[in-house]
Parts: structure tokens; sequence; C-alpha cells
């Protein structure tokens, strides 16, 4: 089971103004900059092993105004979507149709459980010599590591439903779309959101993985370049914008969708609204 | 005359109600990520012209050109604008490329990108 669950509005605690509890999800950052700052004035490691925090904020102010960081987010943001997307949609898709046919779930099952086993980046040298160095070679690798987990969790979703609220549709008189649209779906939903949003920060790994060994350009790319020269201020740079924008999807984009989703749909309850 | 007082909150919660709070920032996460992938693009699509040097405008055949940057350039920016023709050393600084054969296509293409300075003709 993935770590990630469904989010719901959590009221702040009593004592805690809102303001503090809005940015208590900043303060582990605080704490590891503070940590990083304090370990550097310190000790003074060699800036290939560890550079200070004022090298990377530069490398990362330089690489944006002289064009090359933005250029580089949107190539591998451009592949992730496109893997992500693919992988959603046919995860999606393919997990609804196992999910409801107990004998497509049966034939399928050894083969998930099979090609789930082998990581993205083993299929790279066959993949390199079958798509070439290039978009199509990140968006198979990203797309193999999203599917299987969003396939998985649609599966678990649909099956978990219970049938007792599909015969209550059917003893209303509803047919199997009708099932399908106003039970099923509603009831698989927390599962798929928590599969997209897992397969998203897997895919992230399985874009810069890919990126590494068969992309001209990237934030993998450009991590693996620096390492060349041994600079490790624009490799954390990357790392850190790769977390920063992972973050940064997840709270604009897929908690907002789970929770207009789910709680609208009355499966998850809002905290903080009262009865 | 309170009517015209009522109906401007009144439409003010319908269009949050439409969207809420989690639709709004959907929305904003959406707009985010066109920005990044299609910003950069398009800013550089928009200013073009003012980056291609007038004699080089209405060019209908291959060119060699000078590409001129506006500050030191990395391996990034090397490899990005030698792909538009045939790398042909510096012109007296670091920032200034040589470029030999550029097609009137490849041209439009180096003025789009947004961190090219200038384009001007090789003498």
């Amino acid at each position: 089971m993935s770590l990630q669950t469904t989010m719901i509005r959590l009221p702040a605690l009593p004592g805690v103004s809102g303001l503090a509890w809005r940015l208590l999800p900043a303060l582990p950052f605080v704490l590891v900059l503070v940590a990083w700052t304090l370990f550097w004035a310190v000790f003074h490691p060699n800036k290939a092993t560890l550079p200070p925090v004022s090298d990377v904020v530069e490398v990362v102010w330089a690489r944006m105004r002289d064009g090359e960081l933005p250029a580089q987010i949107a190539a591998s943001l451009t592949r992730l979507c496109l893997g992500a997307g693919v992988g959603i949609l046919t995860g999606i898709v393919g997990g609804f149709i196992a999910g409801l046919n107990r004998n497509v779930a049966e034939f399928l099952n050894p083969l998930v459980v099979f090609f789930n086993a082998i990581s993205g980046i083993v299929w790279l040298p066959l993949m390199i010599g079958w798509l070439g160095i290039g978009t199509a070679l990140a968006v198979f690798v990203i797309w193999n590591t999203v599917f299987f987990i969003v396939f998985q969790n649609t599966v678990l979703g649909v099956q978990l439903v219970p049938e007792v609220l599909e015969q209550g549709v059917r003893a209303l008189g509803g047919g199997r779309l009708e099932t399908i649209r106003s039970v099923i779906l509603p009831g698989a939903l927390p599962y798929i959101l928590t599969g997209v949003r897992s397969g998203l920060g897997f895919g992230w790994r399985a874009l810069i993985a890919a990126e590494l060994v068969g992309a001209p350009d990237g934030l993998g790319q450009m991590i693996f370049a620096a390492a060349d020269y041994h600079r490790s201020d624009i490799i954390i740079a990357g790392c850190l914008i790769i977390g920063t924008i992972a973050i940064a999807m997840d709270r604009w984009l897929l908690i907002p969708i789970e929770r207009r989703t789910i709680a609208r749909w009355g499966l998850v309850l809002d905290a903080t609204r009262k009865s | 005359m309170s009517a015209p007082a009522d109906a401007a909150p009144r439409r003010e919660t319908s269009s949050r109600r439409l969207l809420g709070r989690d639709g709004r920032k959907i929305l904003i996460g959406i707009v985010l990520i066109v920005m990044v992938v299609f910003g950069q693009k398009l800013y550089g699509m928009a200013t073009a012209a003012g980056r291609l040097d007038p004699s080089l405008r209405d060019a209908a055949e291959p060119r060699n050109v000078i590409v001129v940057l506006d500050f030191m350039p990395d391996r990034f920016h090397n490899e990005r604008i030698a792909a538009y023709g045939t790398f042909a050393g510096r012109d007296g600084a670091l920032n200034r490329y040589r470029l030999r054969g550029v097609t009137p296509e490849n041209l439009r293409q180096l003025a789009a990108i947004p961190w090219v300075a200038h384009i001007e003709p090789m003498r």
C-alpha cells in the first residue's frame, strides 16, 4: 500500500495560528537548510563534494537568467506530462476493464506482476535501439513506471467497491453504465488518485533516469553533464528544482483534484466541514 | 436601487462556487505548467523580430551569420546554437558565434530563442 493517503483538509491545532499552520510544511526544509549552512560554516568541505547554499542559489539565478534552466525544466516537464498522461490514461482504462471483469484480471495479473518487477532502466539499452535517444524513449520509461501503479490501484479500487451498493443501483433500475458512473467510479476514485499521485512521484524518478542516459536535454541531462565537471552546485540545484516542481504539482494540482472529486462525491469527509 | 449593489456580490459568489477554492488551485496549477512548458517559447517567438538584423529578415537562402549573446555561454548554449548551422569559431569574443549556412527556417528558429541577444550578418 502506498504511503500517500487521501488528503483531507485538516483544521489547525488549537493554539497554532493559521499562518503558522500553513508554514508548518516548510519547517523540515528550513531545518535542513540551517543544518547545511552550519555544517559548511564549521567544516568547510570541498566545494566539489558539498557546495555552500549560496553557490547553489547563485547557480540557479545565473542559469535562470541565461535561459538554460527554463529550457531544461520545460523539456523535462513536457516529457513528464506526456509519459504520465499516457500512463495515467492507459492505467485507469486498463485497470477499470480488469477490475470489472475477474477473467480479464486473472489473465492480466501474471503479466502485470512480471513487467512490474522489471525496472524502467532495464529497458533503456533495448529501447535506445528501438526508439532512439529522445522524447519517445523518456515517455516510454515514464509510462512503464506510471502505468503499473495506476493500473494496480484502479483494479484494487474497483474490486473493493461493496457489491451491495452496485446491487442497490440495479434494484432501482440502473443499468451497467449507471452502476459504473454512480457507484464504481466514485468508489474507486480514492485508490485511482492515490495511484496517480504515487505514479507521478515515481514518474519523476523514471524521467530523470531516462534523461541521464537517453535524452539530449532536460534536468536529468543537466545533472549528468554537471558531473563531468564536478559541479555539485548544479547537481544539487537540479535536485532541488525537481523536488520543488514535484511539491508544486502535488499542492496545486493533485491534492486539489483529490479533494474536489473525492470530498465532493461524499466518500471522504472534509474535516473542516462542520455537520 | 439596491438591486445593482446586491447583484455584484451574488455574481462573485456564483463564480467562486463554480470554481471553488480547489478549482482555483487546479486552474493555477494548469496555468503554471502551461507557462513553464510554453512560456519561454512563446516569449521568444513574440520578440524574435527584434533579435534579427534587418538585412536578415527577408533571407531566402542560407546565410552566414554571427549570433551574439549578452552573457558568457555555457556548454548548453554552444550545443543549442551549433544545431542551427555550421559552427565556424568565435568572432573576437566568446559570446559571438560564427555560424555558416544557416537556412531561412533555422534563422527564424534561432531568432526565437529568448536568450539570444542579436543575430547579424557575417562580414
